[in-house]
């Protein structure tokens, strides 16, 4: 059997595996249960041929698929646009990173649309400093047209939906009544962007040790780039233009925070807070005690 | 005897039916109003009006005119029909959003419900202590750990160590451990059929997302079943006057960094007045624990609000330091220097890189620990001194090396050389690990360093910012309080 091995490939080291050898490199590496705990997509298919002798297996590729063991930080990728979607799961241990990625073929169906995964799977290995952009190499481009063309809007959400399927069958009647119910003379360009040509989206979550809740974050993809939609407090909805560079920034400030508390879970209780500022100089002059 | 009702008159969809009859009868009204516009405005070119112009022309002029403008003038018959029209187009509008949000929601649960164990993840986070006596009075854990309650309770670690194992590979237990509501949301775990499960819930259940109006469905509903986090809202932010030291360096600004780390800090800041006039020192701690909660027991850890969306955290946490800042009456002219460890001061640099708020104020330093900045384009004007660990992965997270420019100067630090200390007491030589290097106490002792070296940039540094260490100084905590779940 040929050896399997991660190559550098594309600014890191990976291995592109058929089905066949995803399963060998899968039953090879894994223990039976961390295989069936893979997440649906990125468990071999059942149509996988088993290996007949054990697989030849390269250390670095066996350390990366079982890199999961000892995350401290988890990161799930899914992108879509068009005919092509992407699924990806991503771990550090704040040493070490590794991937794991599937491609899809999308097609409409109905009025949703149906995937059909891609056969074979890509494993790389990167450093911690590179985590970041391993996440960006899946975020499919957009456009990024200028913050004053395409701009942000909120809307209620009792009109969202009523509003857009009143766009989407050219009810001008409606339309008109809800630009002016909302004070606007017609339908922000941001809104009736993503409601004409949305063809993709874009959800990022992240969860980590040491916290038990999950960061996400979920973009939609259409003419007028990316954009997101957030809701507020108050039962509206923010429809916000949004930009590679934004989700660099949000991102490496959740990737921040995650791998600070899960080092910092690991680390307790070894390293406890410092006590209060010494004043081996002289205190300062303050105004009460810490 | 409690008993369970739905559907029928006093259900959902009876009161959508109820709102579309509404909606009907306005439109009908609307139309009938219409219709009397139209006999109102005849009566201007009805032919007795006509005729009676001849003989009194000024005062059928005054009935023409007051017809017109009762039919079609700005307070007329017709505005007001199409008010009622439009009324009752929005109307049905609303309704079919609710009517549409609520089949997403009836076609995401549905499929969970199909789900056996409605695993929706939570496979990495660990448990505390706690999570024994769960152990103990739980006999399915009991048995999926082989142990019988006794071996637990000999050997405690040996559990809790069994225990992660367990949830790493069946997150599902975490609703047996949480007592959480079936469809609780607690993560990511993708066993469900077809694909992963946030995904599929923002997009109200049809992966990839086909349309805007699955997208809306899918945040509302996912707000509606495990307490998104919402973007925006109502806060408080809590002068907790005259607490607080007040740092005199490098070393001192990560020695506050580290009380605020204190579990009775938790959730707090910290502003510094120095001199007169006064400079200012905002110390930011990092992190989840500071973060605040939106769940209904005000812990950072309630499982109920699990869910956070990154960008609705970000702009929160701005707000909220911002608003600290006008408490504290720091003036727009005042110098300012902010402080951060880790995420504390990827705020920092956010902060001054968003031209909006340095309107407000006068930034005019910035000093991180362990943080990656070097993806923000900070203003020129701004003086950065950024400390980094060689063996803390923290700031090696954004791939790029700090910009090389005047006004900003990177300390890169060897932790094993001396600087810290193994907090091992039996190795205290030994190298630290990546999470002890993160550590803001080890931080502080290379601060101490800074605060004593004499390279030409920290000297330099230091003289640029000697306002902010010298003189009679004061400093208030401020708690950063939880919104208001709406």
């Amino acid at each position: 059997m040929t050896a399997l091995t991660l190559d550098a490939v594309d600014g890191g080291l990976r291995a592109r595996l058929t089905e066949d050898e995803w399963a060998s490199v899968a039953t090879a590496a894994l223990a039976a249960d961390e295989v069936s705990a893979l997440p649906d997509w990125a468990r071999p298919a059942a149509g996988a041929q088993e290996p007949t002798e054990p697989a030849e297996l390269d250390e670095a590729l066996a350390g990366a698929v079982r890199l999961r063991r000892t995350a401290l930080v988890e990161v799930e990728v899914a992108a879509s646009v068009g005919a092509r979607a992407v699924m990806a799961h991503l771990w550090t241990d704040g040493r070490v990173g590794a991937a794991l990625v599937r491609g899809f073929d999308v097609r409409a169906q109905g009025d949703a649309r149906a995937t059909r995964r891609r056969p074979g799977v890509e494993v790389s290995a990167f450093t911690t400093s590179t985590l970041l952009d391993e996440v960006l190499r899946l975020v499919p481009p957009a456009a990024e047209p200028g913050r004053d063309e395409v701009a942000e809007v909120t809307l209620p959400v009792e009109l969202t939906i009523g509003f857009a399927s009143a766009l989407r069958r050219g009810d001008t009647r409606t339309v008109a009544a809800i630009c002016a119910d909302l004070g606007i003379e017609q339908p922000p360009a941001v809104f009736e962007s993503v409601v004409r040509t949305l063809d993709g989206s874009l959800v990022v979550s992240v969860r980590s040790r040491g916290s038990a809740d999950v960061s996400a974050l979920s973009w939609l993809h259409c003419d007028a780039g990316w954009v997101e939609l957030l809701p507020t407090a108050d039962e509206r909805v923010r429809h916000v233009p949004r930009r590679r560079a934004d989700l660099e920034r949000l991102l490496l400030s959740d990737l921040t925070g995650r791998l600070d508390t899960a080092l910092r879970a690991v680390a307790r209780p070894a390293e406890e807070p410092h006590d209060e500022p010494h004043d081996d100089d002289g205190h300062r002059p303050t105004g009460g005690d810490l | 005897m409690t008993i369970e009702v739905s559907g029928g008159a006093g259900g959902v969809g009876a009161f959508y039916q109820d709102l579309r009859a509404f909606a009907g009868v306005l439109d009908e009204i609307g139309d009938d109003v219409r219709s009397r516009s139209d006999d109102v405005g005849g009566v201007a070119i009805d032919s007795a009006v006509l005729a009676a112009a001849l003989l009194c022309p000024l005062e059928v002029a005054a009935v023409e005119a007051a017809a017109v403008s009762a039919a079609v003038g700005p307070s007329g018959l017709l505005p007001v029909s199409v008010t009622l029209e439009g009324s009752a187009l929005v109307l049905q509008a609303t309704v079919e959003s609710y009517e549409f949000i609520d089949e997403a929601q009836k076609v995401v649960l549905d499929r969970l419900n199909a789900v056996q164990g409605y695993l929706l993840g939570a496979a990495l986070p660990f448990l505390a202590a706690g999570g024994i006596a769960l152990v103990v009075s739980n006999p399915a854990l009991l048995a999926l750990l082989g142990m019988t309650a006794a071996q637990v309770a000999q050997n405690p670690e040996a559990a809790l160590a069994a225990l992660r194992t367990a949830i790493y590979e069946n997150p599902w237990l975490m609703e047996e451990l949480t007592e959480s509501a079936p469809w609780l949301v607690q993560g990511l775990s993708s066993t469900l059929t077809g694909g992963p499960v946030l995904p599929f819930l923002l997009s109200g259940g049809r992966w990839p997302t086909a349309s805007y109006e699955d997208s809306v469905g899918g945040l509302v509903n996912l707000g509606n079943l495990g307490g998104l986090f919402v973007d925006g809202g109502e806060f408080g932010v809590e002068r907790l006057e005259g607490q607080g030291a007040a740092p005199d360096g490098v070393s001192d600004i990560f020695r506050v960094q580290s009380t605020l780390y204190a579990e009775e800090s938790e959730g707090q800041i910290q502003i510094t007045a120095v001199g007169n006039p006064p400079s200012y020192i905002v110390t930011i701690p990092g992190t989840q624990e500071w973060s605040p909660d939106r769940g209904a027991s005000g812990s950072p850890m309630d499982l109920t609000s699990n869910v956070q969306l990154m960008a609705g955290r970000e702009t929160l946490l701005q707000a909220q330091v911002e608003e600290a800042m006008r408490q504290a009456g720091i003036p727009a002219d005042a110098p300012v220097m902010l402080t951060g460890h880790s995420q504390g001061g990827i705020l920092c640099a956010t902060m001054a890189t968003d031209s909006d708020f340095m309107s407000r104020y006068n930034v005019t330093s910035i000093v991180t620990g362990g943080s990656p900045i070097a993806r923000f384009d900070i203003p020129d004007s701004v003086s950065v001194l950024a400390v980094e660990h060689d063996q803390d992965p923290v700031p090696m997270l954004e791939g790029r090396e700090n910009p090389d420019r005047a006004n900003w100067v990177t300390v890169e630090a060897d932790a094993t050389a001396g600087i810290g200390r193994n907090p091992d007491p039996e190795h205290p030589d030994a190298p630290l690990s990546p999470e002890q290097a993160h550590g803001v106490s080890v931080y502080a002792d290379t601060g101490r360093a800074i605060d004593s070296s004499q390279d030409p940039s920290l000297v330099a540094w230091r003289e640029q910012n000697a306002h902010f260490f010298s003189g009679d100084t004061s400093s208030d905590r401020y708690q950063l309080n939880a919104p208001a779940h709406p």
